[in-house]
């Protein structure tokens, strides 16, 4: 039987973007029969699916994760990368905790799942390990111990272990096989359970529309709802319809739920926390949230909406952000999705491009501007709606963190214009920054953190005077974008205008005289410089100009006019005249040449 | 044929979408369900009433905005939970068995200001003017926290566009009027109801969310004073 899957809300979108990697991998792969090949195939406004290709789905399913997250490749290369550290002497020590570390916590899982392997051996050869002169030792060890991890048996039972806990967590509540009950399970019996929750629900179901719509008389109906007794909601209807004729009975399937989702489909079952936990919450604890408080299906969603989320996970990027700045941050996993109004087959194309940069550690700045490319060849209008969703959700706290990310036709332009602009800046203020413009937000407050973190650690960077100069050329491309370059020259100035008063400082030195304490030229800049960045924070222009006045005159150099920008904002506004200024202050001399490569 | 025109301007807004419960999404506009649920409370009335909508507008910036939210734990619960802030000394206290809290992130839109034609028999038209010029209560669009100023109520008279004419606002248009060339986000909007088992089975409109700046398509329709209409039926 051929269905239609329609694209729609993005969680919808996702899934069909999942489940078609996931027949694509196991077709690839030979877990999926080849006289399927035609089972999925992709239309402009989703997916068509043979409904014989399901059963062969689940395997699928679980070995696309499985390969996606292994914990063989991810651990090898952990420890590939601490023994490259390790080969140099001075951080030999770092190396060799990190790699014990590693070691020791999937040795120990391996342990409690397969007792007859070779751990306890393994654990005391590398704890001989301990002086940089035993370092082939150490890198037997670690050969030893990847060929162990990577043995079929021992990569499946932690991957699924750790996909389950790290991944679909954040989709799902305990539904299924990811019920704590459920987790001695090995691979067949995920896939039984897969099998038992999720495909044989969409085949029956699919099949009593197909029997209903073509019945003529009452008993087959009945006949059917007979043979497949065991299935819950069947056997409801069953008690329901043992006396009944066919007109009636297809009188009260039109009172029957409709799915919420996929219309056209019967709903048996609910969207709520468990079924996708990101925006869902539950019915029992949450009547008010539906209408006239209802409690037992107040959003129904068939079957086969049902199992299209479940392969939600395999189509969105999964990866780590680190959210806040220095020592107030936190790793978050998130989930990203690209959604845009465009065919299926383009939306799918551009989330194998996000999870593939994705992958890369590519920055997010980066994946926009790489993803936009791609996208400006065609009218301008599809870049303006085009955007980025991306959440990060735990069942447990019942928390979600959703952003979406719209990217408008300015900074489309943006993105276009000036690639790679960016690079200069450090990568957490980068991403900072960047999902701030994307959001709409003013960037500045990252460029004030960024200065701070450069005053307080004594950085000398170009860094700050990128973020103001590309901080300034988006909010004169959402003006429309004239002019350009005179801003640009603008904000240089104001740079040089820092770089200046910092070489005069620094040249009039501090008075050498022994009753008297002075403080080096270089605190002193520090300390004009936090005033500076406190005042420009505040939005205290008096206060920043006094301060301005008073450092020029110290230095004896002359005040150049762009700082009346500070008070009327004609050309710049006042935190790009400020921020402008302190990072010249804070840059130290030759760098000239690097703002050259980087204009 | 004559319609209503509402020019309306709210600071904030959430259209809240059907299956976003845990964060709040909204929809750019508000669907058709939800203005019409405004302009049925202005009547108040207590059964459907047959009209057309066109709805336009536009918004500033998207905001979130984090909510504490009551959660009923049971159907019928002995305290319930009003807004205390500013009522100073008073103490709220609800069994934790009955009711708990959560924060909750609300995707709000930012300074929207709507263009909306109401079409519907004359007598209806002219109680909602009546509604309007004599209400007592705040008047809300989508949430009841989301206050809406009506900057202006006309009867207009609405004619089909015979000329090119581009779109002064974004817009949802139903799909038949749109052809292949106009870009557009596809939406299926609620539109009206009825209720089988409890539940709302909803009557949905397929439209395309269209930007500003678009060439408006044939079989649109403009108003006396050149503002163009898409209505949803």
């Amino acid at each position: 039987m051929k269905i239609e899957l329609r694209m729609g809300e993005w969680m919808v979108t996702m899934g069909l973007v999942g489940l078609y990697r996931v027949f694509e991998y196991g077709l690839r792969k030979g877990i999926i029969d080849p006289q399927h090949r035609q089972s999925v195939s992709i239309h402009p406004q989703g997916l068509e699916l043979e409904t014989e290709v399901l059963p062969q789905l689940p395997r699928a399913y679980f070995l696309y994760l499985i390969d996606e997250y292994s914990v063989a490749k991810r651990d090898g290369e952990r420890l590939r990368h601490y023994l490259g550290q390790a080969k140099k002497e001075n951080s030999f020590s770092t190396a060799l905790s990190s790699i014990k570390k590693t070691i020791t916590d999937a040795g120990k899982k391996i342990q409690k799942y397969f007792p007859d392997e070779p751990v306890e051996q393994l654990f005391e050869t590398l704890k001989s390990v301990k002086k940089p002169e035993q370092l082939e030792q150490l890198e037997q060890c670690i050969a030893e111990f990847q060929q162990l991890l990577s043995k079929e048996a021992i990569n499946e039972k932690l991957t699924l272990n750790y996909f389950k806990a790290a991944v679909l967590k954040s989709f799902f509540g305990q539904v299924s096989f990811l019920n704590v009950s459920n987790n001695n399970l090995d691979l067949e019996g995920h896939i039984e359970r897969f099998q038992a929750d999720y495909i044989i629900p969409v085949q029956y179901d699919l099949q009593f529309e197909h029997v209903f719509r073509s019945a003529s008389t009452e008993n087959e109906v009945l006949h059917f709802l007979d043979e497949h007794a065991e299935y819950g909601p069947f056997k409801a209807l069953k008690r329901a319809w043992r006396k009944k004729k066919l007109p009636q009975m297809r009188e009260e399937m039109s009172a029957l739920y409709e799915c919420m989702l996929f219309s056209g489909h019967v709903a048996f079952y609910n969207f709520e926390e468990m079924i996708f936990s990101p925006i869902g919450v539950s019915t029992s604890n949450a009547f008010n949230f539906n209408w006239n408080l209802q409690d037992k299906q107040p959003k129904p969603i068939s079957s086969l909406a049902k199992l299209v989320l479940f392969f939600a996970p395999a189509g969105a990027a999964i990866y780590l952000k680190k959210e806040g700045f220095q020592e107030q941050n936190e790793y978050r996993m998130y989930a990203g999705f690209v959604q845009s109004d465009a065919a299926f087959s383009e939306i799918l194309q551009k989330n194998n491009h996000l999870k593939q940069m994705k992958q890369q550690k590519d920055p997010f700045d980066r994946i926009v501007s790489k993803l936009v490319q791609s996208v400006t060849k065609e009218a301008n209008y599809v870049v303006d709606h085009l955007f980025f969703l991306e959440f990060s959700s735990d069942y447990d706290s019942k928390k979600t963190h959703l952003h979406y990310y719209h990217l408008p036709l300015y900074l489309a332009r943006y993105f276009v214009e000036y690639p790679g602009k960016l690079d200069y800046v450090h990568y957490d203020y980068r991403e900072q920054f960047i999902q701030d413009v994307l959001r709409g937000v003013d960037p500045a407050r990252v460029i004030y953190q960024y200065l701070r973190d450069c005053i307080e650690n004594g950085r000398s960077h170009i860094g700050p005077y990128i973020a103001v100069r590309e901080r300034s050329r988006i909010i004169q491309l959402k003006r429309g974008g004239k002019e350009m370059e005179k801003t640009d020259k603008r904000v240089y100035a104001l740079y040089r205008c820092g770089q200046e008063i910092r070489k005069a400082l620094e040249q009039a030195g501090s008075p050498k005289t022994a009753d008297h304490y002075s403080a080096s030229p270089s605190k002193k800049i520090i300390a004009i410089a936090y005033r500076l960045l406190n005042a420009a924070k505040a939005g205290d222009r008096k206060s920043f100009l006094d301060t301005l006045f008073r450092l020029h005159m110290s230095a004896d150099q002359p005040i150049s006019p762009l700082f009346l920008n500070a008070l009327h904002e004609r050309d710049l506004d006042f935190p790009a005249v400020a921020n402008a200024f302190i990072a010249g202050l804070l840059s130290q001399g030759g760098q000239g040449e690097q703002e050259e490569v980087v204009s | 044929m004559k319609a209503l025109r509402l020019k309306l301007f709210q600071e904030t807004a959430c259209y809240k979408k059907p299956f976003a419960s845990k964060v709040a999404e909204t929809y750019p506009l508000p669907p058709y369900s939800t203005v019409k649920g405004m302009i049925h409370a202005l009547l108040r009335a207590d059964r459907f009433i047959p009209m057309r909508l066109s709805v336009q507008g536009e918004y500033e910036a998207k905001l979130l905005d984090y909510q504490r939210h009551y959660f009923f734990k049971k159907r019928d619960v002995a305290a319930f939970p009003l807004i205390l802030d500013g009522i100073q000394d008073e103490s709220f206290s609800y069994d934790a068995n009955e009711i708990t809290t959560m924060p909750i992130y609300t995707h709000l839109l930012y300074r929207v200001d709507l263009l909306i034609h109401v079409e519907a028999e004359k007598e209806v038209l002219e109680r909602v003017i009546h509604a309007i010029e004599t209400g007592e209560n705040h008047y809300s669009l989508g949430r009841w926290e989301d206050l809406v100023r009506i900057d202006e109520y006309k009867i207009v008279q609405v004619d089909e566009l015979d000329e090119e004419k581009d779109l002064r606002y974004y817009a949802y248009i139903p799909h038949h009027l749109l052809d292949i060339d106009i870009k557009h986000i596809p939406y299926e909007l609620p539109w009206k109801y009825e209720v089988v088992n409890g539940v709302r089975k909803w009557e949905k409109v397929n439209v395309g969310y269209v930007r500003k700046g678009t060439t408006a398509p044939e079989g649109a329709c403009i108003d006396e004073d050149g503002e163009l209409v898409f209505f949803h039926l």
